[in-house]
């Protein structure tokens, strides 16, 4: 089932995809079929972080450092408005036991693609 | 953050101001040099936060990680990045930054002179290069590295 345009989704960002010094994102966050996120309807941002760590986070070797936030009519757009490669991109739901705020990007991102919808991102860093 | 516990990760700051240029030897050196010529090419590439990127992915990625059992570091991938950082010159000022994908490939990233995207994943056998300035997105066989790099990246 696709979600709605108005609906946020999130997405973590660990330390393997995020530079801390230079404050650049991996495009390999969206690269691919099949991208997590998680609807911000179903789990709000605050209770996200405490989602994201129990279920991405490894220490020592992976940790969250960001979570990006999109919205799903917003992805829409960057996916529609992508010169080289127009793509359709959507979000559907797919929860999971204990994790119902999960949903995927079935759609096949580029690398492009994948750069203009890190671009199009709002970052939140934990206070 | 995690990868500022390694022990003294770049230890010899000579590294990063050496003048010796990897470019110039010959291939085969490439394929055999050892474990402290690759840890001196990549901090001298790479600098400091590069370097201990590199090393953080090597001492904490060796198996499958994350919450999807991405794959570990791929050795080829390794030494393909290795061949590449031998291939490549940084402008003045560059600071590239290392990712690991969740197949396990190194992938470097950096800005040219007007802040467009430079990235290049390495895959066991083939390599991306994505070039945002000339909207380049493309895939080779590794053994084209020296290649491409001159055609795409010799500038950069």
């Amino acid at each position: 089932m696709s979600i709605e345009l108005s609906e946020d989704i999130a997405k973590a960002i660990c330390s393997d995809k995020f530079d801390p010094d230079t404050g650049e994102i991996s495009a390999s966050v969206f690269t691919g079929a099949g991208s997590s996120v998680s609807r911000l309807s179903l789990c709000p941002l605050e209770d996200t972080w405490d989602l994201f760590r129990q279920r991405v986070e490894k220490p020592p070797a992976r940790t969250l450092e960001r979570i990006g936030v999109i919205n799903v009519g917003k992805l829409g757009e960057t996916g529609r408005d992508f010169k080289s490669n127009p793509t359709s991109l959507t979000v559907e739901a797919v929860p999971l036991d204990g994790y119902p705020s999960h949903a995927e990007i079935p759609q096949k991102i580029s690398r492009g693609l994948a750069n203009e919808i890190v671009r199009n991102l709002d970052l939140k860093k934990e206070r | 953050m995690t990868f500022c516990t390694l022990d003294s990760p770049y230890q010899s700051a000579s590294w990063l101001t050496s003048t010796t240029d990897d470019a110039t030897r010959p291939r085969q050196w490439m394929a055999t040099m050892g474990e402290a010529a690759k840890e001196r090419l990549v901090a001298r590439k790479l600098g400091a936060n590069g370097f201990k990127r590199w090393r953080y992915f090597r001492q904490h990625f060796s198996g499958r990680w994350g919450d999807e059992g991405q794959l570990p570091v791929s050795p080829r991938s390794q030494e393909s990045l290795i061949k590449a950082l031998g291939i490549l010159e940084f402008a003045p000022g560059t600071t590239p930054s290392l990712f690991l994908t969740d197949d396990g490939h190194f992938e470097l990233a950096w800005r040219d002179a007007d802040g467009g995207s430079i990235q290049m994943e390495f895959g066991p056998s083939a390599f991306d290069v994505f070039v945002e300035s000339t909207g380049i997105e493309e895939s080779h066989p590794n053994g084209a590295l020296a290649e491409v790099i001159a055609k795409h990246l010799s500038t950069k």
